[in-house]
């Protein structure tokens, strides 16, 4: 059954959960106007991104009364959102796949980028885990931002049996020399070919607004199983992006070119476990 | 020496919409809209005073042109034909008497201390005006100047947003000419006109042209000054612009606070500025 994906191209307020989760409610109701199956909200839509020691105030725990409005209405449009999780240590940076007023799905990035600009690993925990699961458009995979730069995460979620691929974002800008903002160019061609090689929709949910001179620039994209961009958002503005999406198209595309079909994770399972003997023993 | 060996053209209009971005967001966020800036008639100044339009519209920007006795008349003009073309009435506020009046008291001082000081009183009166009008004060600091520390420490530095504190001295040329400032204000000898006959480059002992390239070799691509110097610069020109940028590292800092808690503003105690905004 064909289904409407929407992306919130949102601007959170750093720290500010109230004032977010109003602007999650705005744009709930927008997505639910036309008609929108699935909502996706970008890399720490509730609380903003650079947190450094509000990480830890900030941060929620899963059955927190606050996200109680958002499960209520993941009855009607399924949802993704972001938050900083509480745990009983350094809190994760999460994304939850909400529906039918449940928790369906949490993603906990995996790969902090630590270096340069970015503090991840300073202010949070590491999450462990790269799972597809089942939702009701089909399988989906999550993964958080610098995930994907690890090409290991397409591929493990496409073994996995995800069918769409949802990427949810937070990016400055590091570059105008180019035609567009600096690492848009390279992640976009990254993003095309996971979808055309390992077979997912993918839905790119990027933010936009500044954090302290740091511009997230937005961009936001749907790629269709063949690479192709079939919606995008513009740059620097908030805005909702919206696509049709029908499983027939990743049906036949994974019928045409039979790659996971073909892929043999046996081999790829000896040979990786071989490299890390190896490197163990030096 | 070669002329051209780094390449730091921009794409001028995907800069300016970051830029135009920043200061709408920036000021907004805080509950402001509009900007106080100084238009001293030179490249950088002039820049941020088109920025600043553009982001804010010519009615929420307020330039002030803040000459000494001593100033180079030609400043007057440039400042004015700039005003002009922004469709900005431009104010003008001799700081001579302040000047003149603490110097009474200090008649040794020399001109590094007596530039210093304009630069500080114009920062003063920046900030004055900018509470008159309930306004942030717009900087014009550019990257060269910043990494050089060729500049006055709560002097010019002072402001509440740099919009083009990441652009060197040369993209400021290109983005002024892309965007068709007047050509007497990009082409003209760069100065802080602090006293009569000042340039930068010959303060400075370098060209910017020169400069910026070396910079950008040590600071965008973290090339050794050796790797530098393979490129076909001078070894002993590197080496005086990395003691520069070593030298003035305190100026882009806080001062140093003695820790003696757990949580020190800084090291352990860390908040971006836009915090709940």
């Amino acid at each position: 059954m064909p289904f409407k994906v929407g992306i919130a191209q949102i601007s959170p307020r750093l720290g500010d959960i109230d004032f977010n989760l109003k602007k999650h409610l705005q744009y709930i109701e927008l997505a639910r106007k036309e008609k929108v199956g699935l909502l996706i909200f970008p890399e720490l839509s509730l609380s903003g991104y650079y947190l450094q020691d509000l990480s830890r105030e900030v941060a929620l725990s899963l059955d927190d009364p606050r996200l109680k409005e958002l499960l209520e209405a993941s009855r009607e449009i399924s949802l993704v959102v972001s938050l900083a999780e509480k745990s009983a240590g350094f809190p994760y940076i999460s994304a939850l796949y909400l529906e039918g007023g449940e928790i369906k799905h949490v993603h906990r990035k995996v790969h902090l980028p630590t270096h340069g600009m970015f503090e991840d690993g300073k202010y949070f925990a590491k999450g462990d885990r790269l799972c597809a699961f089942d939702s009701k458009f089909g399988r989906m995979g999550l993964l958080i931002c610098r995930d994907a730069w690890h090409l290991s995460s397409g591929y493990i979620l496409a073994q996995d049996g995800a069918q769409y691929l949802i990427l949810v974002n937070a990016s400055p800008v590091r570059g105008v020399k180019g035609d567009t903002p600096d690492p848009d160019f390279m992640l976009k061609n990254l993003l095309a070919v996971y979808a055309y090689y390992f077979n997912f929709y993918l839905f790119f949910a990027h933010r936009v607004g500044f954090e302290e001179g740091l511009a997230y620039y937005g961009g936001s994209a749907v790629f269709n199983p063949w690479g192709q961009v079939e919606a995008s958002g513009p740059y620097f503005e908030e805005a909702l992006i919206t696509a049709l999406i029908d499983e027939e198209v990743w049906l036949r595309k994974n019928s045409l070119l039979p790659l996971r079909r073909d892929e043999d994770i046996g081999l790829v399972l000896r040979e990786l476990e071989r490299i890390s003997y190896e490197r163990e023993s030096g | 020496m070669r002329e051209k060996v780094v390449d730091l053209t921009l794409n001028t209009s995907l800069a300016l919409d970051v830029i135009l971005h920043f200061l709408r967001e920036e000021t907004g966020k805080f509950g402001f809209s509009k900007l106080v800036l100084g238009l001293s008639g030179g490249v950088d100044s002039s820049l941020v005073a088109y920025l600043s339009v553009e982001a804010l519209g010519k009615e929420n920007v307020f330039p002030y042109f803040l000459p000494y006795k001593s100033t180079d008349p030609q400043s007057q003009i440039d400042a004015q034909l700039m005003a002009e073309t922004l469709g900005l009435p431009l104010r003008t506020i001799d700081i001579s008497p302040m000047i003149d009046a603490y110097f009474e008291l200090e008649p040794e001082a020399d001109k590094i201390r007596r530039g210093n000081k304009m630069a500080r009183e114009r920062m003063s009166i920046l900030f004055d005006q900018a509470m008159a009008h309930s306004a942030m004060v717009v900087g014009s600091s550019n990257k060269t100047e910043l990494l050089l520390g060729y500049s006055t420490w709560y002097g010019d530095m002072a402001c509440s947003l740099m919009p083009i504190g990441d652009l060197y001295k040369t993209q400021v040329w290109q983005m002024a000419t892309d965007l068709g400032l007047p050509s007497q204000i990009i082409k003209k000898t760069p100065t802080a006109d602090l006293w009569p006959g000042q340039t930068d480059e010959g303060e400075l002992g370098f060209q910017y042209l020169i400069a910026d390239q070396i910079l950008y070799l040590l600071v965008e691509e973290r090339l050794s000054p050796l790797e530098v110097a393979q490129k076909g610069f001078p070894l002993d020109l590197i080496e005086s612009i990395v003691e520069r940028v070593k030298k003035y590292q305190f100026k882009r800092r806080m001062p140093p606070i003695c820790k003696l808690s757990p949580r020190t503003i800084g090291w352990d105690f860390n908040y971006l500025r836009d915090w709940d905004k």
